[in-house]
């Protein structure tokens, strides 16, 4: 077999938007996790003001100003909404133990959330594209299994020690209770420690699924399917951290991250449904990370595999210094040997260190 | 206007099955913590389930004091909800508190008063 190598180095400053690219020779891992927003990722759009509402009242308030927004046409434009349903009420029934070990049924209801979004596609003599509305609308829900380590009971008793009422003074009648505290060190401190543990040493699989439409002339009864797809990502982090009572100390941390996705495409000339199926490793130490991934396709026409091996460095808050080196997807034209040099400024791919 | 975070009734202790307990449940995944005070003696804290706080006749005439402190810890949501619940008396009395925490890991206070007559 004939392997045509290629070695690409160099500064690559990385500014791409959100959007989701399947291309084959530009898919990675973190383009097949799943998506917070399905709807999002598959209209391709990474919307700056996004509707999140808390309450029943708000969801209808956001629906109402979308569709007066929307002008003579029936359908809104660039509308992006995302709404937890559990969430929109409160559950004064729900304890803490129960919300941390929630078991399967309760898992999924707890973070199911619906996005839809709208965005609006101009005629495009080039593309072949046609005026209209493009729609979608996803799903995503999760299951946290296991049981709250001892770790995270010993965090949550520091917790509730910091903030127990202050002082041996009753309540008082008729007076107002004391103010609202915010920003506290301590508290804020153990939160974040709280956080930063919690999925330790428990399987956490996320799911999500969704599909677009286009209506032409924005037409609601011209619909067009365009797009769809389904996320699977089960993911492990070790169990590392320590707390002595008041301070968490972190070892680096380990995860195993798994992905699995299925894309529906009808958007180019011939429809394509690739499958893609990964499994990732990640080492990450303070503002160093060092990973190593496998990603496959399959029933697409440009089968192939990748495997590669990645550091990356958090030089500052807003950026990051990376090195891939491994085999890329075989395309047409070019080499599949990874050695890439990189600079990410804090726009554009998510890096594996957070801000 | 009553303050949301707070509660003021009279529980009558007799005609129920007596002692008088108490529990308190922090609702919507968050975390809490309380101090209880009978008259001026703080008589518990932290955690409550089903705190036995006296039989009826020694009761009446006497104030149950809650002040309870519930932390925004939920990322999902900025609910936060505090149910005090009275039993062994005539009557089981279970009440409800919510109120939106404005920011994310901010500490709401709540209080509740019951007199015992």
């Amino acid at each position: 077999m004939k392997c045509t190598l290629a070695f690409l180095a160099g500064i690559a400053i990385a500014v791409s938007a959100a959007a989701a690219d399947d291309t084959v020779d530009k898919v990675k891992i973190d383009d097949v996790k799943t998506p917070p927003s399905p709807a999002f990722v598959l209209l391709g759009i990474a919307p700056s003001a996004v509707e999140r509402p808390t309450t029943p009242r708000a969801v209808g308030v956001s629906l109402l100003s979308s569709l007066q927004d929307s002008g003579s046409s029936a359908l809104p434009k660039n509308f992006a909404l995302e709404v937890a349903p559990y969430w929109l009420v409160s559950h004064p029934d729900l304890t803490r133990k129960t919300y941390t070990e929630p078991g399967f049924v309760r898992s999924l209801r707890q973070t199911f959330s619906v996005s839809i979004a709208t965005a609006e596609q101009k005629a495009d003599a080039t593309t072949g594209a046609v005026a209209g509305t493009l729609g979608g609308i996803g799903v995503r829900t999760a299951y946290l299994a296991g049981k709250r380590s001892t770790i995270e009971e010993q965090i949550t008793t520091a917790i509730e020690n910091a903030i127990a009422p202050v002082g041996d003074q009753p309540p008082q009648p008729n007076t107002p209770p004391p103010p609202i505290i915010s920003g506290d060190s301590q508290t804020t401190k153990l939160l974040k420690g709280l956080r930063d543990i919690e999925h330790e040493g428990r399987w956490f699989i996320e799911a999500a699924a969704g599909t677009t439409a286009l209506f032409e002339s924005n037409d609601s009864s011209k619909s067009k399917h365009q797009k769809s797809g389904v996320w699977l990502t089960p993911s492990y982090r070790l169990r590392r951290s320590t707390f002595n009572g008041a301070e968490l100390k972190t070892a680096p941390k380990v995860d195993f991250v798994g992905v699995a996705r299925w894309l529906s495409d009808h958007t180019t000339a011939e429809a394509s449904h690739p499958f893609d199926l990964g499994a990732r490793v990640i080492w990450n130490h303070g503002d160093f990370a060092l990973s190593a991934e496998h990603l496959r396709r399959r029933r697409s026409k440009t089968n192939g595999q990748r495997t590669a091996a990645i550091g990356e460095l958090k030089v500052s808050d807003d950026l990051f210094f990376t090195a891939t080196f491994g085999k890329d997807f075989r395309t047409a034209g070019r080499g599949d040997l990874i050695a890439i040099l990189g600079l990410h400024f804090g726009v554009g791919k998510k890096p594996l260190l957070t801000k | 206007m009553a303050d949301p975070r707070k509660i003021e009734k009279d529980y009558p202790v007799n005609g129920g099955p007596g002692p008088i307990l108490l529990s308190i449940v922090i609702g919507d995944g968050q975390i809490g913590a309380s101090k209880v005070f009978l008259g001026n003696t703080r008589i518990a804290k932290g955690a409550i389930q089903h705190l036995p706080i006296g039989v009826p006749d020694q009761l009446r005439g006497q104030t149950l004091g809650i002040r309870t402190n519930v932390l925004d810890a939920n990322p999902q949501t900025n609910h936060t909800s505090v149910t005090f619940i009275v039993t062994g008396g005539a009557v089981v009395e279970h009440d409800t508190l919510t109120f939106d925490a404005p920011h994310d890991g901010d500490v709401i206070p709540y209080e509740a008063i019951f007199t015992f007559v």
